[in-house]
């Protein structure tokens, strides 16, 4: 009983946070923010990630090239290195990684943000002043998380590399043109597609949750608290669903089309 | 200028207004009073559409508002400006913007205009001189008066107050008082104002409502409710300063 | 000569405010100011808002020190005193913050058990017995099972007296106990916080802004101005007294020698 109960709950929340999704979508369609204020939130979020993400870009692909280099040396191949570790990022691990990343500052911060607002009633003020809060304040936090998060991405994949770099060169004396050599043969277009795809659908989901959660926020400040934590769990659970969902559906079609998987 | 019909307006399984009927005329202060969760500021939301009702009708100015669009409502919050309990200001942005803000979504105005008409709402409310403030620089009171110079910048005609004066000292609460009567006169709006301080009441209003559970239990002048006799009335009376 | 039990001695407090552009400024909050409240009695504090009213309680309660000037509590200067001694008297008192600050996760009756638990021996029967008891006597024995957020602002205030009286302080900071409750709430707490007081013979220091709580709470009444302090007494004599401060305060006038600050 108890447990139908909360499955029940948490059913809604899933359909009213897909409904506010699309409510998103139609002020996009309808009535898009001002620029400016879009610009502003993009450098605001980029610059709040930036470090974090550009240190943890760096470890993980130095964490990578020591697991690679352990499986590699028994085939005598560590030539290819440099090309898999990359790959790995590219497809899988970067886009994970800058969308926990995210998760827990972008994602935190814009909910209690969002949270503050609704229990200070400023967005019921702005609504009673004419604007729409959606339109005004929902719109650019949720579209500059979902740019923010490809030049992050971007940056991550690049410390990864450097990471790589280092760590390949440190521990298996891969030297640098080795490491670079055989990225553009193994990291592919469709790799990178795919990385773009998974970061563009976490960062959706990303930012979905963090504005429903801080939009939707109840009961003072400790409405804003729950609401936080709500959004680090939500997300982290959504990603990690939507993760295997893309790498299931995107298996499928490379069969359905090419055959195999290369 | 503002009718309730039987307006009903339930959460969940709790019903808060239970078929309230209202019926206020251009140019009055009318307070409503009652205690905590009695639904008063529930009934203001409900009057700008931040919440809707379950039943009845909301009529503002000839027209039957509760089933309004959104989009719709935004003519009726041009005409009804909502005071907020707390003062529910942009912190990001400074006194003059929060001021403008609403001038600049509900109307197309020259810059111009919106500089003379934020200079003459902060002017109204005493605070000349504190527009490149910002939200956090200044006091509570000072807050509070830049809130309602935000709403009457747009000119409303009717003027909605959430709990002004709840949580602030005495002389505060006079001078806010004192400054809903002097705007309400001097741009001749109609007032209702959702406190549980009778003081301020009797001493402004033309007409007092006690709300108890959802419901009106007592009206009338501030001398009608001075002699009352229903004891929650005469409970609040206690309190008076005298 | 009644015993004092709090006693405050040329005290300033300042704090150091960081500032916008990362200057950082002292800005005093107290300066140089003494009183004494003595066993039993039952303080108000009030004043304009921002003047330094919960700074002195707090000061009063020991949680903050002051920069100069000392506190001595039941005859002891507090800050000269050990650790383990200052934990022995700050047991003695009790406070109730201005939110409440009850624990959410909790429910009422565990709110109230948990501290009990905390600093007690008591026995988990002898306990249970106190938690009851105390519920009871705020009117919430029957919500022993809800969460705090199930209950309204007033019960929530209630919920947080019984858990500062439950370990029976001999000393009770209140910190606007009353503050955004309507006057008919408002009123009922107070009475409560008088009828445990007098049953426990506590000391009872409140801070309002609110006139008719002060006078319905205090034997004694201080007003906190910019930085100094005034004693008014009893209400009675609160309500006569002649400094302008005093009657601009108690009867809300717009007008007079604390608008200023007040704006």
């Amino acid at each position: 009983m108890n447990s139908l109960v909360i499955l029940n709950s948490v059913i809604d929340e899933i359909g009213s946070a897909l409904l506010f999704f699309v409510n998103i979508l139609k002020t996009l369609m309808r009535r898009p923010c001002s620029r400016d204020e879009l610009f502003q939130q993009i450098w605001k979020v980029t610059m709040q990630s930036l470090v974090t993400t550009g240190l943890a870009g760096f470890f993980v692909g130095a964490i990578m090239a020591v697991q690679f280099t352990l499986q590699m040396r028994e085939f005598g191949a560590l030539g290819y290195l440099g090309g898999l570790a990359t790959s790995a990022t590219v497809r899988e691990v970067g886009p994970l990684l800058i969308a926990f990343m995210l998760a827990g500052k972008v994602g935190a911060f814009t909910s209690a943000e969002l949270g503050t607002m609704r229990v200070t009633e400023q967005l019921d003020a702005i609504r009673c002043l004419g604007a729409d809060p959606l339109q005004e304040i929902i719109l650019p936090r949720f579209l500059a998380i979902i740019c923010a998060s490809f030049f992050l991405l971007g940056l991550g994949l690049v410390m990864s590399i450097g990471g790589g770099i280092l760590l390949g060169g440190l521990l298996a004396q891969v030297s640098v043109e080795e490491y670079l050599r055989h990225i553009p043969a193994i990291v592919t277009l469709s790799s990178i597609a795919n990385g773009l795809v998974k970061c563009f659908i976490f960062a959706v989901i990303l930012a979905t949750v963090c504005t429903y959660k801080g939009y939707t926020t109840t009961g003072g400040a400790k409405g804003v608290g729950l609401a936080v934590v709500n959004t680090a769990v939500s997300t982290m659970v959504g990603i990690v669903v939507a993760d295997w969902l893309t790498s299931f559906i995107a298996d499928v079609a490379i069969r359905a089309f090419v055959g195999s998987p290369f | 200028m503002i009718q309730f019909e039987k307006v009903v307006k339930r959460f969940g399984p709790r019903t808060i207004l239970k078929e309230l009927t209202l019926h206020v005329p251009a140019g009055e202060i009318l307070f409503i009073l009652g205690t905590s969760g009695t639904g008063k500021s529930v009934l203001l939301k409900t009057l700008v559409g931040l919440l809707r009702p379950d039943e009845g009708e909301i009529w503002i100015d000839g027209q039957e508002v509760s089933k309004f669009s959104e989009i719709e409502y935004l003519g009726i919050r041009k005409k009804c400006g909502m005071v907020f309990q707390q003062p529910a200001l942009f912190d990001s942005l400074t006194v003059f913007e929060n001021v403008a803000f609403g001038l600049r979504r509900h109307y197309r105005l020259p810059e111009a205009e919106i500089v003379s008409r934020v200079h003459s709402s902060l002017a109204a409310v005493h605070l000349p001189d504190a527009s490149e403030k910002m939200p956090g620089e200044i006091s509570y009171g000072m807050q509070k008066r830049v809130s309602l110079a935000r709403t009457l910048a747009l000119r409303p005609q009717v003027l909605l107050f959430d709990e002004p004066t709840t949580g602030l000292d005495p002389i505060t609460t006079a001078s806010v008082n004192l400054l809903i009567e002097e705007l309400s006169r001097q741009f001749s709006t109609t007032s209702i104002v959702v406190s549980h301080d009778m003081t301020c009441a009797l001493s402004i209003a033309d007409r007092i409502i006690m709300l108890d559970q959802g419901r009106i239990v007592e009206e009338g002048s501030p001398d009608h409710m001075k002699r009352s006799q229903v004891p929650l009335v005469k409970e609040f009376l206690a309190e008076v300063v005298t | 000569m009644a015993l004092s039990v709090l006693e405050l001695k040329n005290v300033t407090v300042r704090f150091n405010q960081v500032g916008a552009k990362g200057t950082s400024t002292d800005q005093e909050i107290l300066k140089d100011l003494s009183l004494t409240i003595v066993k039993g009695e039952r303080v108000a504090i009030v004043g304009p808002s921002g003047l330094g009213k919960s700074t002195l309680l707090k000061t009063l309660a020991g949680l903050i020190r002051p920069t100069v000037g000392t506190l001595w509590v039941e005859g002891q200067n507090f800050y000269n005193l050990s650790s383990s001694q200052q934990q022995r008297l700050l047991v003695k008192m009790g406070m109730l913050f201005q939110r409440n600050a009850l624990f959410d996760s909790m429910k009422n009756g565990e709110n109230v058990r948990f501290p009990l638990k905390e600093t007690t021996h008591k026995s988990a029967i002898e306990i249970e017995a106190i938690v009851d008891q105390f519920l009871a006597a705020v009117g919430l024995l029957h919500a022993k099972d809800l969460y705090p957020d199930e209950i309204s602002g007033g019960m929530q205030k209630r919920l947080g007296i019984a858990r500062a009286m439950a370990l029976e302080p001999e000393i009770l900071f209140y910190d606007d106990p009353t503050a955004g409750l309507d006057p008919i709430t408002s009123r009922k707490i107070i009475e409560l916080m008088i009828n445990l007081q007098k049953q426990k013979q506590s000391t009872l220091v409140v801070v309002t802004n609110d006139m008719n709580r002060a006078f319905q709470v205090a034997d004694r009444i201080f007003f906190v101005f910019k930085k100094d302090i005034l004693s008014t007494g009893s209400p009675e004599e609160t309500r006569k007294c002649a400094d302008p401060r005093v009657q601009q305060f108690i009867h809300g006038r717009p007008e007079g020698p604390l608008t200023e600050v007040s704006a």
